[in-house]
């Protein structure tokens, strides 16, 4: 049996265009809406097993339509193929719970494989904003990470940005080198940085210019 | 009225005395050679003779018709000295002594200007015009070069005294007193004995019997310093009535009546009136003694010198009753109630007082008690008057001076209150008006400025709107044009060519197109979200440059999309500002939303921004932008900087 899906695009070219690829691929198109409201209802009234949509459209852009099927836990897999690379679209649509995320431009090479991982359960993200995404989310400076720093922590930090030993902290401090070394392990913790013996220093050369935006 | 008349006749004695010392005078005066005729007119002793008028007019119409004016003055007042010395009114003397004086007085010698003024005034004196002689001997001391050393000023002075004593006592005082000043400088010791007399009369007035009767002491102190038999017997004279008045058994003054006596009896030419006083004073000191003979003798006396001008015949009448009383023990009632009414009539209090008392007196002998009673009663009744007639010029003097006082310190308290008033009122409303205007002024000053730089604010920030639009359309155009059109131009050829089109060309293209459309308007912004396109953005910036943004938003979509694009929007243009202007190396940018409110900050680490720009003086788009921006949407920008940053808050309240 082949499998069912909608498609939903406000270009009616593209959307004609989507269509016969998909029926070249032996799936049984149930409808074509330019429309996203148009496209819920019928996605609610006939729960295919896909639906294609537009990010931008009249009525209820795509992401709204993934909103309302993941609240109303439609089983239907849901993708968004859209011509923007933009991040903010691709974490918001990904926060909604998407199934797949296609780019236009390179939707004729990937449609097929984002459909064959989406049936095996699944989710397919175009690779390159995978990349983007995961590039963005290791910037390593974490405000909320940074503000949870006590002072005297912030203190210790600046220090170690400067490149100073923890013996020199320590002089400079009035307190033990082992107090210093206290601190390093709990200001670690606190960013999350992970157990490498040079990630502090690193860190801290690589985002003191953040400091003073954050030291009230 | 009686007083002003008995009044005149004293004063006519004092002049007895002043003349006296007047004649040294005359003789002392250094005039040019007078002829024969004039220093024979000026020996006082040569006016009794009946030739004097003859001469003196002769010389009169000899110096007028050589208009030797102060020869003719020396006649008038060789004439007027003889006048002052006898106490002889000359109406003709006066008004020929007069006309010369307003005639010609400008051509007359000092010592004139003074003299024929007096004797002007003390002719009127004569005459009881009052009035006139305080006009000329004013004039007189006016015209004196040094009035305290001038003899003629010190007699007008005794003359004014003596004017002034029945109605403006202090004046009659200060008169007096100066008065008293030109004679003690002039060591006339004469005058200084009638000014006490002058001062006593005042005293008595006054009702300071004390004073009084110390200024009769002196009196007689200087008569006999100087043998001045008048002085002395006027003295003994007052004490004499003063004490015989008072109609009691006092016999104190007997010795000075005595004293009295004997200066009488030894003078060669005894004055009439004291010869009266005298044999007055003498038949009370017999009744008194009860020695009828040597009373009724000098009762005769007195009643053939008694002259009726001279207003004697009151003391007269009172001598004859008591005469009467004493040697028949019993009053004639007629006579009585004649002299009572007459004195009730003249307000004669004094009078009438010591005819009460003697009533009183006369019923106690016969001991009709109840009488003497009613008698006594109606004595302090007319006492009280007496006093009050003597007190009435003081008192109402006094009173008027008071209220003149009185009303002018009300006047000037009036004034002083109403200045205060008006000072405190005019000062609190100046101070009013001054704070008013200030603030008006300031107000107006502030708004006009506020106002002024909101215009040129929004026409600086039309005219960059315009200018930047262009710009944007220019830069659109231009990214149209170059990269857009001319990779499509290229694709064309390559088609037209049949040559193969890779699909990294055609993805160029779809990306310049990308980022142009997406610097119109970020993508899909509504769909995504403030949080998001915000991130987006300081993602695509940092791609762009090299600084290195974070951010820290706390934001759920409680805003309306407009707003959301205004914040968005003000971001962008602080972030553009960063990259331009800051020099910065790291940003950041954070939004904290609670239930009421809205921050959004951006923070740099740059050098900060001018404080011309801070201060809002020196206007430049982007903070412009930025501030119609956060206007739109009701927001509040605050910017602050410093050499280690700038940070630009903008605070909502949704």
């Amino acid at each position: 049996m082949s499998s069912t899906i909608i498609v939903a695009d406000d270009h009616p070219i593209t959307a004609r265009g989507m269509e016969s690829i998909l029926l070249t691929m032996g799936f049984d198109v149930l409808g074509n809406y330019q429309n996203g409201l148009h496209a819920l209802n019928h996605i609610l009234n006939n729960i295919p097993d896909f639906v294609l949509l537009d990010a931008h459209m009249p009525g209820l852009c795509g992401l709204d339509v993934v909103q309302e099927l993941k609240k109303k836990n439609i089983k239907t897999k849901t993708i968004i193929y859209t011509m923007y690379t933009d991040l903010a679209l691709f974490e918001q649509a990904k926060e909604l719970g998407v199934d797949g995320y296609l780019l236009k431009e390179f939707a004729l090479d990937d449609l097929k494989e984002c459909l064959d991982v989406l049936r095996s359960g699944n989710t397919w993200y175009h690779p390159l904003l995978e990349e983007k995404l995961n590039a963005s989310k290791g910037q390593s400076f974490k405000p909320d990470l940074y503000c949870s720093l006590t002072s005297k922590e912030r203190s210790i930090l600046s220090c170690i940005a400067e490149n100073m030993a923890s013996r020199d902290i320590a002089k400079q401090l009035y307190v033990s080198e082992k107090t210093i070394e206290t601190h390093r392990r709990n200001i670690k913790k606190k960013l999350q940085l992970s157990n490498n013996k040079n990630a502090l220093l690193v860190w801290a050369v690589k985002n003191k210019g953040f400091f003073s935006l954050f030291d009230e | 009225m009686n007083a002003p008349k008995s009044f005149f006749f004293v004063k006519s004695l004092l002049f007895v005395l002043i003349s006296t010392s007047l004649l040294q005078c005359t003789q002392v005066e250094h005039a040019p050679r007078l002829s024969e005729d004039l220093i024979w007119l000026q020996n006082r002793n040569n006016f009794k003779d009946s030739t004097y008028e003859k001469v003196f007019q002769e010389q009169i119409k000899l110096a007028k018709s050589q208009k030797k004016w102060n020869d003719a003055a020396t006649a008038y007042f060789a004439k007027g000295d003889a006048l002052d010395y006898i106490l002889q009114y000359d109406s003709l003397f006066l008004v020929e002594c007069q006309k010369l004086y307003t005639e010609h007085h400008t051509f007359l010698r000092d010592s004139f200007r003074v003299q024929l003024p007096y004797f002007v005034g003390s002719q009127y004196d004569f005459g009881g015009q009052l009035k006139e002689s305080d006009t000329w001997l004013k004039k007189a001391i006016a015209n004196s070069k040094n009035p305290s050393f001038d003899r003629y000023a010190g007699n007008c002075y005794i003359i004014l005294s003596g004017h002034k004593r029945y109605n403006q006592l202090d004046s009659a005082q200060i008169y007096a007193y100066k008065a008293l000043e030109v004679s003690e400088n002039l060591k006339d010791t004469v005058n200084i004995g009638t000014i006490q007399y002058d001062f006593y009369r005042i005293n008595s007035a006054l009702g300071d019997d004390k004073a009084a009767i110390n200024s009769l002491e002196k009196m007689i102190h200087y008569a006999k310093m100087t043998n001045d038999t008048i002085n002395l017997a006027l003295a003994y004279l007052s004490f004499g009535i003063r004490e015989n008045k008072n109609w009691t058994e006092n016999k104190r003054h007997y010795p000075y009546t005595d004293t009295l006596h004997h200066i009488i009896t030894k003078w060669s030419h005894p004055n009439e009136y004291f010869q009266f006083l005298n044999a007055y004073l003498q038949a009370n000191k017999y009744i008194a003694q009860k020695n009828m003979t040597k009373a009724k003798e000098y009762l005769d006396l007195s009643e053939s010198i008694a002259s009726t001008s001279r207003n004697e015949d009151k003391y007269l009448e009172d001598l004859q009753i008591r005469y009467d009383y004493a040697t028949k023990k019993k009053i004639s009632h007629k006579r009585y109630e004649q002299w009572l009414n007459r004195s009730v009539k003249q307000k004669d209090y004094s009078s009438v007082v010591s005819i009460f008392n003697f009533l009183a007196e006369e019923s106690k002998t016969n001991q009709n008690h109840r009488s003497a009673f009613d008698y006594l009663e109606k004595k302090y009744i007319y006492r009280d008057s007496l006093w009050n007639d003597e007190m009435k010029g003081k008192l109402i003097e006094f009173e008027k001076k008071y209220e003149t006082v009185k009303k002018g310190k009300e006047i000037l308290e009036q004034r002083e209150a109403l200045f205060m008033q008006k000072t405190t009122i005019g000062l609190l409303l100046a101070t009013i008006a001054l704070i008013l205007l200030t603030t008006i002024v300031l107000y107006n000053f502030r708004r006009r400025n506020a106002a002024e730089r909101e215009r040129l604010l929004q026409e600086t920030f039309s005219k960059d709107l315009l200018q930047n639009m262009e710009e944007e359309r220019s830069r659109i155009a231009g990214d149209l044009h170059d990269s857009v059109n001319h990779n499509l131009l290229t694709l064309k050829q390559k088609i037209e060519s049949n040559n193969a089109i890779s699909t990294n060309e055609v993805e160029d293209v779809i990306q310049q197109v990308r980022t142009i459309s997406y610097n119109l308007y970020p993508a899909m912004f509504e769909e995504v979200g403030l949080k998001k396109s915000i991130e987006e953005l300081c993602r695509k910036v940092m791609e762009a440059s090299n600084i290195q943004i974070v951010t820290q938003i706390d934001y759920s979509r409680t805003l309306r999309p407009n707003q959301e694009l205004q914040i968005y929007r003000i971001v962008e243009e602080a972030l553009n500002n960063i990259i331009k202007h800051s020099e910065a190396t790291h940003a950041m940018v954070r939004i904290k939303s609670d239930t009421s409110q809205l921050d959004i900050s951006i923070k740099d680490n740059g050098i900060g921004i001018n404080a011309d720009i801070l201060s809002g003086d020196k206007i430049t788009f982007g903070i412009a932008n930025i501030k119609q921006r956060a206007k739109a949407i009701k927001g509040m920008i605050k910017v602050s900087s410093s050499e280690k940053g700038t940070q630009l808050q903008l605070t909502l309240n949704p």
